[in-house]
C-alpha cells in the first residue's frame, strides 16, 4: 500500500538515536584532545558522509577525497561543535560545504564511466548489485533528488532534516523522495 | 529494519562502497598541530588519476606561451609584486622592482571612480597607496562609519610579501589617522582556487582568499553571503566570532559606528522579552550574518527561560526571536505551567497509548503565538505523533500523525465515491455525519497517487484526512482545536464576512502603523468556521501577514519579516542569462527551451537542447557568473 508519508520505524529510529549518542560523545572526546574517538565518530558517520559526497560530486575519487577531507576538518573543528546541537546533521552540512567548495574548484560537466568506477578490491562483500545501484542512482535521478535519498536512506535523516538542510518544503522533501525511489527501481529493472 | 527493498538495497550498497581512509586520517591528524588552518588543497592528497587532459592542456599552454612569450616578458619582465585594495572599490597595482607602479587597474565599478583623472603609471608604490586611500576618503568609501580596507600583498618571494604589507600598512594608517582605520593585510599565493571564486562571485582574488580564510574558521557561513558583505562587515565578523586568520594581521577595530551596538541589542531584546538586565543571569550577544544580513545574536538566561533573539545590527528590529525552558531549569515566573511529564501523558492518552509502546523523540517547551505550548514527538513501531500541548492547561492543541511504511505501488481501475470516502473518515471518528460540517472533499493527484483531502469541522475540532482514493484507507490525518472564541455548538456553518476586503486592509495597515503599502494578496478564507481576510503586503524594508477577522475586523494573527534585501534580487535580466547561457554552452538563439528563476537563491536556471543533448546552466542572478553547467545525451 501506498502511504503519503514513511518514518522510521521504532528500531531504526533506536538506531539513529544510539548512532546521534555515539557520535555526541565521539565529538565531545576528540573536543577534549581524545584522538581515538575518531574512529568511533569515523564508523558511525563514514557512509552517510560518503554517500552525500558521491551525490553531489558524481565522482567516487573526488567522494572519497572529501570523505577523508571531513574527517580532518572534524578533527580541527570539534571543540566548536555545538553540544545540543544534532551531530550528524553537523557533520553533513560540513561535508556539503566541502564539496560546494571542490564544485567551485572544477567545472566538471558530465559523468564518465570512469568518475564512477568502485575498485574490485576495496571490499570482499562488495557485489556487482550494489556498484550498479549507485551508479544508476547517480546517472538516473536528478541532483536534489539523488542527495534527498542518500540522506534519507542511507544517513537515516528525517525527512523534516532533510527539508531544513536543503531549504525546501517538507512536503517537496517526500514526494522528491518518493518519486526518486520508483524512478531508480524502473531504471534497474529496465538494465 | 527499513520498510522499502530499495532504501535497505541502496544503504547497503553504499556501505559496502565506502572506502577505507581511516588511516589516511589519522596520519593527517597526527601531523596536523590543532588549531591551525590547513588550505584544503593541502589536505587533499595529490592525484595521480585522470592527469591526461592535463599533460594535453600543459602541452597546449607550453605551445601558446612559445608563441606569446617574447611579448609577455617585455612587457611584464619587471614585475615583482601586486597590491589589492579592497573596501568596495577594489584596485590592483602592479609593481616593479623599483617599486613603481606598473599598471592601476580598477577592479569594479566603484574602483572607476577612485581612480579617474588620477595617473598612477610609474609613480612610486607608496605615494600611489596614498593617492589612493585620499581619494577612498574623499569619496566616502571610507569613513568612521566604515573605516576597514583589505590589503592584499602577491608575491612568490613570502619575505617580500611581509615586508611590503607592513610598510604599506603604515602608510594606510598614517593616512587614516583622523578617524582610525582598520587594515586587514595579507600575504597570497594565487592558485586556480581563488581565481574560480572570484570569477564566480565577481570579487577580487584578495577578497576570495579573506572569505576562503573566514570559511575555514567558521564553515557554516555561505561563501556567496561572505562575497556581498563589505570589507568592514567581514572584518567586524571576523573580530566578533574572535576567530585567528592565517597569513593575514589586523590593525586597528573595524567601525561598529554604522551599527546599533551590543549595548543597544541587548536593551532592545530584554524590552521585547519584558525583562530588565537586573532579572538576568547571563547575557552573551555576538555580531553574526545571516543571508548576507548583519545581526546581533543575543542571548539571555532569565527565571529558567533561555532567550534567543536575532536584532537587525543596522536598524534594531527584532528579526526573530525564541525562548525555551533551560535544561534543568524550571519556568517560576509563570509558576503554573504543567511538568514536561504531564505534557507528555496528555499526548500519549489522547493517542490511546502507553509510555511502554513508544519512543519520545522530543519534549520542548516552547512559545508560539505568545503562548506557551510543549512540542512533544514520539514514534512506535508503525507511526510517527507530534503534538502540540498547551502549557498551561494540558490540552491537545494539535496532533501530526504520520502512518509509517512506504511500499510502491501501482493504482488501477475505479475510485471509491466522494460520499464513501466522507463515511470511511466519519467511521474513522466514530461520529455522525450530522456532527460535523464538511469543508472540503477534494479528488486530487498527490505523491503518485490519487487521494481524497478531506476537511472538516466539529463543534471543537477542525480536521484534516487524506484518503487512498481506491481503496479508501486513511493515509493521515490530524487535527487542530478550534479557538475558543469560536466553538458555536456542533455542526455550526460558517459566518459569513461582514467587513468588506477594504476595510479589512485599512485594519492591518492601521495595525502595522502604516498609512500605505503594497499590497500582495488579499483573500477572504474560511477557517475554524470563521470568516477572515489573508493579508499580504510590503514596504521598502519590511514584509507583512495578516489575518483579520471577517466579522469583527479583529486582528488574528500578524508578522513582520525584514525583507531581505541584500543579494535577493536579480541585478540581470533574463534576457542576459539566456545569452551567457547560449554562450558558454557554445549554442545559438535556436538551441533554447526555457529559462527558469528562482527568486530564492536568486538564480536563472536555462534549459537548451541542441541534437540529442540537453543543457542545463545554472546563472547567477545577481553577477551573471555560470554556477552549474551541465549536459546530458540521450542514448
Amino acid at each position: 500500500m501506498l502511504f503519503l508519508f514513511s518514518s522510521l520505524p521504532s528500531e531504526a529510529a533506536d538506531a539513529r538515536q544510539l548512532q546521534e549518542q555515539r557520535l555526541h560523545e565521539a565529538l565531545l572526546r576528540l573536543a577534549a584532545g581524545e584522538t581515538d574517538a575518531m574512529s568511533v565518530l569515523y564508523e558511525n558517520s563514514k557512509t552517510a558522509v560518503f554517500a552525500l559526497a558521491l551525490s553531489i560530486l558524481k565522482n567516487r575519487q573526488d567522494a572519497e577525497d572529501i570523505l577523508h577531507d571531513t574527517f580532518v576538518q572534524l578533527y580541527r573543528m570539534a571543540d566548536r561543535y555545538d553540544r545540543g546541537g544534532r551531530p550528524l546533521s553537523w557533520i553533513l552540512t560540513m561535508t556539503r560545504n566541502l564539496c560546494l567548495m571542490q564544485l567551485r574548484r572544477k567545472s566538471r560537466t558530465e559523468v564518465s564511466a570512469e568518475d564512477l568506477e568502485f575498485p574490485e578490491t576495496e571490499n570482499p562483500f562488495a557485489t556487482a548489485e550494489d556498484r550498479m545501484i549507485l551508479q544508476t542512482a547517480i546517472r538516473c535521478l536528478e541532483d536534489d533528488e539523488r542527495q534527498i535519498v542518500m540522506l534519507h536512506a542511507v544517513a537515516g535523516l528525517k525527512h523534516r532534516e532533510i527539508a531544513e538542510q536543503m531549504h525546501i518544503s517538507l512536503p517537496a522533501a517526500v514526494s522528491r523522495y518518493h518519486r526518486a525511489l520508483q524512478k531508480l527501481q524502473k531504471h534497474l529493472k529496465e538494465a | 529494519m527499513r520498510n522499502d527493498p530499495m532504501e535497505q538495497k541502496l544503504k547497503t550498497a553504499a556501505e559496502h562502497l565506502t572506502p577505507d581512509v581511516l588511516d589516511r586520517i589519522l596520519a593527517d591528524c597526527a601531523k596536523e598541530p590543532k588549531g591551525e588552518i590547513l588550505y584544503m588543497e593541502n589536505i587533499s592528497d595529490p592525484r595521480s588519476r585522470n592527469n591526461n587532459w592535463i599533460k594535453v592542456l600543459s602541452l597546449g599552454t607550453a605551445a601558446c606561451m612559445m608563441i606569446g612569450g617574447l611579448f609577455w616578458w617585455n612587457r611584464y619582465r619587471a614585475l615583482n609584486y601586486t597590491v589589492e585594495m579592497d573596501v568596495n572599490p577594489s584596485i590592483e597595482l602592479r609593481v616593479n622592482k623599483a617599486e613603481k607602479v606598473i599598471s592601476a587597474e580598477a577592479l569594479n565599478k566603484d574602483a572607476e571612480i577612485i581612480l579617474e583623472d588620477m595617473k598612477l603609471k610609474g609613480v612610486d608604490v607608496d605615494v600611489a597607496t596614498n593617492a589612493i586611500i585620499g581619494s577612498m576618503v574623499k569619496n566616502g568609501y571610507l569613513s568612521e562609519l566604515s573605516n576597514s580596507i583589505l590589503l592584499t600583498v602577491e608575491s612568490d618571494d613570502h619575505q617580500k610579501s611581509v615586508e611590503v604589507t607592513d610598510r604599506l600598512t603604515n602608510e594606510i594608517n598614517a593616512a587614516l589617522d583622523s578617524f582610525g582605520g582598520s587594515v586587514i593585510a595579507q600575504q597570497v599565493v594565487s592558485d586556480n582556487d581563488l581565481q574560480n571564486m572570484a570569477g564566480d562571485y565577481g570579487i577580487s582574488e584578495g577578497k576570495a582568499a579573506l572569505i576562503r580564510n573566514i570559511l575555514n574558521e567558521l564553515p557554516m557561513l555561505k561563501a556567496e553571503d561572505l562575497a556581498e558583505m563589505s570589507i568592514n562587515d567581514l572584518n567586524l565578523l571576523a573580530s566578533s566570532k574572535q576567530i585567528a586568520l592565517s597569513n593575514t594581521t589586523t590593525t586597528g577595530s573595524a567601525s561598529e559606528s554604522g551599527y546599533i551596538g551590543t549595548a543597544r541589542a541587548e536593551e532592545i531584546a530584554l524590552e521585547h522579552a519584558g525583562i530588565t538586565s537586573a532579572d538576568t543571569d547571563f547575557i552573551n550577544t555576538e555580531l553574526d550574518c545571516d543571508g548576507g544580513i548583519m545581526e546581533y545574536e543575543v542571548e539571555f538566561l532569565a527565571g529558567g527561560v533561555e532567550y534567543e533573539y536575532s536584532i537587525n545590527a543596522r536598524t534594531g528590529q527584532v528579526l526573530s526571536y525564541e525562548y525555551e525552558l533551560s535544561s534543568g531549569g524550571s519556568v517560576s515566573a509563570g509558576g503554573n505551567y504543567i511538568t514536561a511529564q504531564e505534557a507528555r501523558q496528555a499526548a500519549l492518552d489522547d493517542a490511546g497509548l502507553t509510555e511502554s509502546e513508544v519512543t519520545f523523540i522530543k519534549t520542548k517547551l516552547d512559545q508560539d503565538n505568545g503562548s506557551m505550548v510543549y512540542d512533544i514527538e514520539f514514534y512506535t513501531a508503525s507511526q510517527e505523533y507530534d503534538y502540540e500541548i498547551d502549557a498551561l492547561t494540558g490540552k491537545v492543541l494539535s496532533v501530526d500523525n504520520e502512518i509509517g511504511g512506504f511500499t510502491a505501488q501501482t493504482q488501477t481501475g475505479s475510485y471509491i465515491s466522494a460520499e464513501e470516502a466522507k463515511a470511511k473518515v466519519l467511521e474513522h471518528l466514530g461520529m455522525d455525519a450530522s456532527e460535523v460540517t464538511f469543508k472540503k472533499v477534494e479528488l486530487d493527484y498527490d505523491d503518485g497517487m490519487m487521494q481524497y483531502e478531506i476537511e472538516l469541522y466539529t463543534a471543537d475540532r477542525e480536521y484534516d484526512y487524506d484518503l487512498n482514493a481506491q481503496d479508501g484507507s486513511i493515509l493521515s490525518w490530524d487535527f487542530e482545536a478550534l479557538k475558543a472564541w469560536n466553538q458555536g455548538g456542533s455542526g455550526s456553518t460558517a459566518a459569513a464576512a461582514a467587513i468588506d476586503s477594504e476595510t479589512a486592509r485599512s485594519k492591518a495597515l492601521a495595525h502595522a502603523g502604516l498609512s500605505t503599502a503594497t499590497f500582495t494578496k488579499t483573500e477572504l478564507d474560511y477557517d475554524d468556521g470563521r470568516a477572515e481576510y489573508e493579508i499580504e503586503f510590503y514596504t521598502a524594508d519590511s514584509e507583512y501577514e495578516y489575518k483579520i477577522d471577517g466579522t469583527t475586523g479583529a486582528v488574528l494573527e500578524s508578522k513582520q519579516e525584514a525583507r531581505q534585501t541584500s543579494g535577493g534580487s536579480s541585478t540581470i535580466s533574463e534576457a542576459d542569462a539566456k545569452r551567457i547561457a547560449l554562450e558558454r554552452a557554445g549554442l545559438t538563439a535556436a538551441d533554447y527551451v526555457k529559462v527558469d528563476y528562482d527568486q530564492d537563491d536568486n538564480e536563472y536556471e536555462v534549459e537548451m537542447r541542441s541534437g540529442n543533448t540537453e543543457y542545463e546552466v545554472k546563472i547567477s542572478g545577481s553577477t551573471g557568473a555560470v554556477l552549474e553547467y551541465d549536459s546530458e545525451t540521450d542514448d
